[in-house]
């Protein structure tokens, strides 16, 4: 078990920080969304042991990560806050704290080094942080937190203040720490970053999570909103009156070239649609769901 | 990760820290006053009592524990108001080792300085008072153990609240003042500076000239051997609480200043 929140609740004296959370971090990389004040960092703060929740247990690789320091072996933490220990190079920093895991001068030097070459910021290693730019900041923030190598990679924030090259770059990055068989757990306020990195995900508001999972599992418990597809097609008005006898479809909605349904059981609308098109000889130019986005989702949880 | 292998790192890093910034400079500063008025001071046998209670008495009442206090509340002052403490924090290391490694870096690296500023404010002095090597080596061991209590006294109070650079100059400099002018009391052994005055006065026994200005508020029965206990244990409980109230509370980052 990589991490487990067991009806955990924080509160900052009457401010409420987490309730009720209780959830499990599967492998993989998993998406922790919310606007700000949702209790995002609360629950990575939680994760990270610097801070000890009112109420509940958390507990990281089965221990309290606030009492038990070991367990942070194999954890990379890459905090929100824009704070360095500013006098040192972007190399010094991640040696010395690739150090502090544990590692021998020189091994942790050539860790650091092909961390840091993998944020690619070679060139500029050797000067003070105090000097560099946002964007140069965040990537040597995750150049420590990467650089030996961990089993859990805890991202608060990771995408703050870069510009789109270095975002694809450390979106890639999550992407190879997934694939090298590292968990991820990337905060974000916003959806789309997280939908490009992850399928799964908890999402926040108000200091409670609202849902967690598989973005179409989750989408698929929100019975009570219906689903929307969208249809381009040829003959919108004839396969319009055919898809309203199907079971399940609330409304049409026809347009030029294209038709809005929205209906309770969109498998059937998926199922049904090759027959009608070979039946009635309609061409069908696209399908597309159109609320199973975590926009929507966050929509439909918070609503 | 072995603790104590953490802890020498983390105390190599702070002492490269504790000579870095304006704090480091203004350090230096405050050492450099009673040395200057060492120098400038005509060193005269009449003048003893003067190099004693402005070179001696100075640094070891005023630029000793204003050192101690500085970079007592910086040992987890710094990472904190500098939100660096989140990077420590989510190491394989005991908060402890944290703790101790700051502040060990910190009074090792400002220790040297320290004793050197010592043995300076001597130099002038030297042909008249005719220091011996133990009392030159007891002055700075003595100013360096005082630095030690007063850092660990205020890095203590630091991990337990924000306020703690307050406390510190109400400590340092109203109430060690105030109990230095009182008769000896239960008061004036809470006092780091009644200690270090009491284990100077016990280096110089004999010298009539150090005795005079060093006697008054002191009780007879009181010797050095049991300052320095009384420093020790004062040392190491403070040590220990620090310690403990790191591992064990919540050390909550400030908020970034937009």
């Amino acid at each position: 078990m990589i991490a487990t929140f067991d009806r955990v609740a924080k509160w900052y004296g009457s401010v409420i920080g987490l309730v009720d959370a209780t959830i499990t971090i599967e492998p993989g990389v998993t998406g922790l969304l919310g606007p700000n004040g949702a209790g995002k960092s609360t629950f990575l703060k939680l994760l990270g042991g610097q801070i000890a929740p009112s109420q509940g247990s958390v507990e990281l690789f089965g221990h309290d990560p606030c009492r038990r320091p070991h367990v942070f072996r194999d954890v990379g933490y890459l905090p929100e806050q824009d704070a360095f220990y500013e006098d040192m190079t972007g190399r010094e920093f991640v040696i010395y704290l690739t150090r502090l895991h544990g590692f021998s001068a020189s091994r942790a030097r050539k860790l650091a080094e092909a961390a840091i070459e993998r944020v690619d910021l070679v060139e500029d290693s050797k000067r003070r942080i105090r000097t560099y730019s946002k964007g140069m900041r965040q990537r040597i923030k995750l150049a420590q937190a990467i650089a030996h190598e961990p089993k859990l990679l805890i991202l608060d924030e990771p995408l703050t203040g870069m510009d789109p090259v270095a975002r694809r770059r450390i979106m890639n990055l999550v992407a190879e720490q997934r694939d090298a068989g590292a968990t991820v757990i990337v905060s974000s306020h916003i959806l789309h970053e997280v939908e490009e990195m992850t399928n799964r995900v908890i999402l926040m508001y108000q200091g409670r999570v609202r849902a967690w999972g598989m973005r179409d599992e989750i989408r698929g418990f929100l019975d009570r909103y219906p689903h929307k597809v969208r249809l381009e097609c040829d003959n919108p008005r004839e396969l319009a009156l055919r898809i309203l006898e199907l079971p399940g479809v609330l409304s049409v909605n026809i347009e030029e070239k294209a038709l809005r349904l929205t209906t309770r059981k969109p498998d059937d609308i998926y199922d049904a649609l090759p027959g009608l098109v070979l039946d009635h000889g309609y061409t069908v130019d696209a399908i597309e769901a159109e609320d199973v986005g975590l926009d929507a989702i966050f929509r439909y949880l918070v609503a | 990760m072995n603790n104590l292998r953490g802890l020498v790192l983390i105390t190599a890093q702070s002492i490269r820290q504790s000579f870095r910034g304006k704090r480091a400079l203004a350090l230096l500063f405050v050492f450099g006053l009673p040395i200057l008025a060492a120098f400038l001071t005509p060193p005269t046998r009449a003048n003893l009592s003067g190099f004693l209670s402005v070179s001696l008495l100075g640094f070891a009442q005023f630029a000793v524990p204003f050192a101690g206090l500085a970079l007592g509340v910086a040992v987890m002052g710094d990472e904190l108001e500098g939100r660096t403490i989140t990077y420590m924090f989510t190491r394989p290391v005991s908060r402890a080792a944290v703790f101790l490694g700051k502040y060990f870096g910190f009074v090792l690296g400002f220790g040297v300085v320290i004793a050197v500023a010592m043995y300076l404010c001597t130099m002038p002095y030297d042909k008249q008072v005719d220091f011996t090597k133990t009392q030159l080596l007891g002055l700075m061991a003595t100013s360096v153990g005082a630095f030690a209590v007063y850092a660990a006294m205020f890095a203590a109070l630091r991990a337990l609240f924000t306020r703690a650079l307050y406390v510190g100059f109400f400590w340092i400099f109203v109430f060690e003042l105030i109990v230095s002018k009182m008769p000896a009391s239960g008061l004036t052994k809470m006092s780091v500076w009644h200690h270090v005055a009491v284990i100077e006065m016990g280096l110089f026994e004999g010298r009539s000239f150090f005795m005079q200005e060093l006697q008054r508020g002191f009780a007879r029965d009181e010797t050095w051997q049991g300052s320095v206990l009384s420093l020790t244990v004062a040392f190491v409980v403070a040590l220990a609480f620090g310690s403990w109230i790191v591992s064990r509370r919540e050390m909550p980052v400030p908020a970034a200043v937009a």
